[in-house]
């Protein structure tokens, strides 16, 4: 890396009206963020027209700020109101939404905002120092290694189903099933369509997300009664030592795997949010009951997905090959001024790419400037009467459902989603795996096909690809691991008390409700 | 306890039966290609297997597990373990009940007044009907979150339906 480029990168991007564009799109990001339905490609596709009077670094600078804008605005959601504004906020809507509950909205926001300073500062760095070379490994990244990796991140399913797993696979079982709906994409084949049009187009995910998170809530709420306004102090909003203490490890390591992630074509922020909930559960070692409101299960994700987010512009910019949905629009944005991104471009539009990388720096700050001393303000919002809350809910929830495709199907199927999520609910099955399950299954069943043809239709491919050879070994510890570990520990409890001891008595060991392990 | 363990069975066995239902269809679609290749029932197929693997293991363990809390709506323990006022069972789903047909026909009317009326709607009518509120609260709440969600649906340019009264200014 040349640093005079990237002191002239900053030099531009620093410039008054870049910062002033910069600061523009992170604020539109954070607000279309928040509307669950309207993602970061939905954002930038609507302004991209806007952008054409402006220079393409100016252009490009407005466009990035609101896609790392929207990953920050989707967690406000997801933490206030556990409605995820984006799929990679999903399981920050966890404990997110169980610290917000317990008048901790602000420490929670807050944690989020700097969790996604430090994974965007890293990754950045990583991505001016990185990101030629690490753009090879992507380019060996073919569908055998999507498939593996894909496979690896629905076996976090076990994360979402809080001891009770028959359920939890269950419930994966029905999204897989429901992201099946549709034509088959291989062979234009419709499935599951019982000759319905609406069918034909398959079931959307954020319509589900909406009608799950949402809708299924407030219904319970009204069950339970309505939770009473959170009555904490202002000061109370404010972030403590011992979150930030808690939040560092799985900070610092979900920057680096998120980036990585994020940089592979296919695997993308969210299934980098879910991987970092499964790894740093299994790394926790507190007092406090993982999802019910632990710090390292909201800074780990949101960590995980802003350096995602950013090293999704390697491939991008290094190879022309988009690594998201909303980086392909940046790609279109870089085509419209001109440009032609891939190997050549660090050296022909040097100043342009320095001033863009420069830029995801400026917004980061911006971001964290914007939303960490509003984040007791946004936290507050609890403290309004439930019965006053909900139905705003509702209705924004429709709208994101409805702005999706712009079809009022969309709304009816967040709406039956809702009362299936709530039975679901009521009778204990966890309702995360039927997201996963429906995000992750048609990105598996694609790359599954496409393996499977590489081979000359047989999955021999598998041996002859030393990087899937080790996901799929990983997925095999992952999945034998925990049964060994608890034979161990049996064996080691039967040594240690004989006498004490039946056959019996390990199974009966946690009884499990419809809320986790009793 | 019977009852619960009565809903639990059923539940999973309609989802054992959806699971089952998926399988053959994924079967009937062809689990491969005239070309060799992976069919479109393969993934149907696996779907449905796990959702009835899973759903049968539920139903056979239903009534083997000790009690688990939350089985009735009045008794839920709450996820967020906060402190709330005991609810009646017959006032919770009567409240739950009105929700969903508010609900249902607030959307069912966004086509025909637009959606912005329609919402405006759901908010008023779940305000007075579901919470009972003071018909001023109700509209003043009614009038702020409409105001909301205009300015989104305005400065976002979503084509929502604008009705006979074109609020929206969509289709």
């Amino acid at each position: 890396m040349d640093f005079s480029t990237l002191l002239g990168g900053f030099q531009e991007a620093l410039s008054l009206h870049n910062v002033l564009y910069c600061g523009l799109g992170v604020l539109i990001g954070t607000i279309v963020g928040m509307l669950p339905g309207l993602g970061a490609s939905s954002g930038m596709a609507l302004l991209l027209p806007l952008t054409l009077g402006l220079s393409p670094t100016t252009a490009l600078i407005l466009l990035a700020g609101i896609y790392y804008g929207t990953q920050y605005g989707g967690t406000i959601s997801s933490v206030l109101v556990a409605i995820p504004g984006e799929a990679s906020t999903v399981v920050s809507a966890v404990d997110g939404h169980q610290l917000a509950l317990k008048g901790r909205a602000g420490p929670a926001l807050a944690i989020a905002a700097i969790a996604s300073f430090v994974a965007g500062t890293i990754s950045i760095v990583l991505l001016m120092v990185a990101a030629p070379l690490v753009s090879r490994i992507a380019l060996k990244f073919g569908p055998p290694e999507t498939f593996a990796l894909l496979l690896f991140g629905m076996l976090s399913i076990s994360s979402f189903s809080s001891g009770r797993m028959a359920k939890g696979i269950a419930m994966g079982g029905l999204g897989l099933l429901l992201g099946t709906v549709g034509i088959d994409a291989q062979s234009g084949v419709a499935r599951f369509s019982f000759d319905s049009t609406q069918l034909l187009g398959g079931i959307g995910f954020i319509e589900v997300l909406i009608g799950l998170f949402a809708v299924s809530e407030i219904i319970k709420s009204l069950g339970q009664g309505a939770p009473p306004p959170i009555r904490t102090r202002f000061r109370d909003m404010m972030i403590t030592r011992t979150d930030l203490r808690e939040m560092t490890g799985p900070t610092l390591r979900q920057s680096g795997q998120g980036f990585l992630l994020g940089m592979l074509p296919g695997a993308g922020a969210s299934v980098a949010s879910f991987l970092a909930y499964d790894v740093e559960r299994r790394i926790y070692k507190g007092p406090k009951k993982w999802g019910t409101g632990v710090v390292a299960a909201l800074a780990g994700p949101e960590a995980a997905n802003n350096a995602a987010a950013n090293g999704a512009f390697a491939p991008t910019l290094a190879l022309g090959i988009p690594g998201s949905g909303a980086t392909a629009i940046l790609l279109g944005a870089f085509l419209l001024f001109g440009i032609q991104p891939g190997p050549l471009v660090m050296v022909e539009q040097s100043d342009l790419v320095w001033a863009l990388l420069a830029s995801f720096y400026i917004g980061n700050v911006l971001l964290l400037i914007l939303n960490l001393p509003l984040a007791p303000v946004f936290g507050s919002l609890l403290r309004v009467r439930y019965a006053y809350l909900y139905p705003a809910i509702v209705v924004f929830g429709f709208l994101g459902a409805y702005a999706v495709e712009n079809r009022m199907w969309g709304i009816w199927v967040a709406f039956v989603a809702g009362i299936v999520g709530y039975g679901l609910d009521r009778l204990g099955y966890p309702l995360l795996p039927i997201v996963m399950g429906l995000i992750l299954g048609p990105m598996m069943e694609e790359a599954f096909v496409q393996t499977h043809a590489m081979g000359g239709e047989s999955f021999a491919v598998f041996l002859h690809r030393p990087i899937a050879l080790v996901i799929l070994a990983l997925c095999v510890v992952a999945i034998v691991m925990p049964g060994l570990l608890r034979m161990r520990r049996r064996l080691i409890a039967r040594r240690a008390a004989p006498d004490d001891t039946t056959d019996d008595e390990p199974r009966m060991s946690a009884p499990v409700g419809p809320h986790g392990p009793a | 306890m019977a009852a619960a363990e009565h809903w639990e069975r059923a539940g999973a066995a309609t989802l054992f039966a959806i699971g089952v239902g998926a399988a053959i269809g994924g079967v009937r679609y062809g689990l491969s290609q005239d070309t060799g290749a992976v069919g479109p029932g393969f993934m149907p197929l696996l779907a449905g297997m796990l959702l009835a693997g899973g759903s049968l293991t539920v139903l056979l363990r239903v009534g083997r597990q000790a009690p688990s809390p939350g089985n009735t709506p009045a008794e839920a323990v709450p996820a967020d373990g906060a402190e709330r006022p005991p609810v009646d069972r017959r006032v919770a789903i009567r409240q739950i009940v009105l929700a969903l047909v508010i609900m249902g026909i607030g959307a069912g009317l966004m086509s025909l007044v637009g959606f912005i009326i329609a919402a405006a709607g759901i908010v008023f009518c779940t305000l007075v009907v579901v919470e009972r509120l003071a018909l001023w609260r109700a509209v003043t709440a009614t009038v702020v979150i409409t105001a909301m969600l205009w300015l989104v649906v305005h400065f976002l340019l979503i084509p929502v339906p604008a009705g006979p009264f074109f609020l929206a200014g969509g289709r």
